[in-house]
């Protein structure tokens, strides 16, 4: 069976690549073998305290919370992206398995497709 | 080799249905097969029937429709992200009591399962982004 | 694998990811706004090979501004990278 990598590197709320792209690992995690990677603004995905009320938009972030129990293996983020953002695995929704660029690189080549903006 | 083909752009916002169209054109003519084309995100709207853009610029809807109809392509767009952007096709604009419907014909409206599908039996993946 | 970059390094950091996660036997294929690293000698440092899409560089008028060590490829070779890596990335 073939693995999948969904790589998410856009922010919640500034665009629906976040939304859209949850959906389609949730729907990949029926059928295969999936991870998923938040580089970036990504990882601001699964910050804790989230509150999209006043927005009128949809609060998905409790969905990460969920992806386990989808089959999602594991979620992996960069940890010199979240470095870089001032944050620790502890402000995030989700448990987190932080890498390093060398570490992201080996993920990259253990998965046979990448997906995601 | 069977290639999947993922568009995240709408046509004329960025220049990614235009990169998609020239690499599956040269994929074909080089004797590839091509699984699927889905269109995700904004890269839906490449499979609208009422784009009129003017006579001097390509006409990327189309375009994905005559390249479907010379090498039987299975162009897909994610039903979701079309539902969303106002892209019907006639089922849907019945279920939704909808004015009209627009999916250019050669495009069908189909769930993520096709994109996952699609990265699982072709043999290579590759998405242009937006 | 096979890295695309599709966004010019002044207007993102999809150049900047591909070159930090870049592995041993990985190729780069610039295109679209991407070609625009093709002029720049930032380019010049990296080890892996790098291609450009040729009516991308044509097309912005930057055909005599290349670094020499980028060669300029149609969609007819794009392809055949895609089929000789195992997988491929896009960074935008």
């Amino acid at each position: 069976m073939k693995r999948i990598l969904f790589i998410q590197r856009h922010g919640p709320h500034g665009s629906l690549f976040g939304q859209e792209t949850l959906d389609a690992i949730l729907m990949g995690s029926a059928f295969a073998s999936c991870s998923v990677l938040l580089l970036e603004d990504g990882i601001y995905q699964v910050l804790k305290g989230q509150d999209a009320g006043q927005l009128e938009s949809r609060d998905y972030s409790v969905t990460y919370g969920a992806l386990r129990d989808y089959g999602v293996e594991t979620i992996y983020v960069s940890a010199r992206h979240l470095a870089a953002r001032g944050l620790a695995t502890e402000d995030l929704l989700v448990e987190t398995v932080p890498l390093d660029d060398a570490g992201v690189t080996g993920l990259l080549h253990e998965h046979d497709v990448i997906l995601g903006a | 080799m069977k290639f999947a083909i993922v568009v995240h752009g709408a046509p004329y916002s960025s220049q990614s249905s235009l990169s998609a169209l020239h690499f599956a054109r040269a994929a074909l003519a080089s004797g590839h097969e091509i699984y699927r084309v889905f269109f995700y995100h904004d890269g839906v709207l490449n499979g609208t029937a009422l784009a009129a853009p003017p006579q001097d610029e390509i006409d990327i809807p189309s375009a994905w429709q005559a390249l479907a109809r010379e090498h039987t392509l299975d162009l897909v767009v994610c039903i979701a992200s079309s539902l969303r952007r106002g892209l019907l096709d006639e089922t849907e604009a019945d279920r939704y009591e909808k004015p009209a419907a627009n999916l250019a014909p050669g495009f069908v409206i189909s769930g993520l399962g096709q994109l996952i599908d699609g990265a699982l039996n072709a043999d290579r993946t590759i998405t242009f982004c937006a | 694998m096979l890295h695309t970059v599709n966004k010019s390094p002044f207007a993102g950091s999809a150049l900047d990811n591909c070159l930090a996660f870049l592995a041993g036997g990985d190729e780069i294929v610039l295109l679209e706004d991407g070609v625009v690293a093709a002029t720049l000698d930032i380019i010049d440092r990296c080890e892996a090979p790098i291609y450009a899409i040729e009516a991308d560089v044509k097309a912005r008028g930057l055909s005599a501004r290349l670094r020499s060590t980028v060669k300029l490829i149609g969609y007819d070779e794009f392809v055949n990278l895609c089929t000789m890596h195992n997988s491929i990335r896009s960074w935008s």
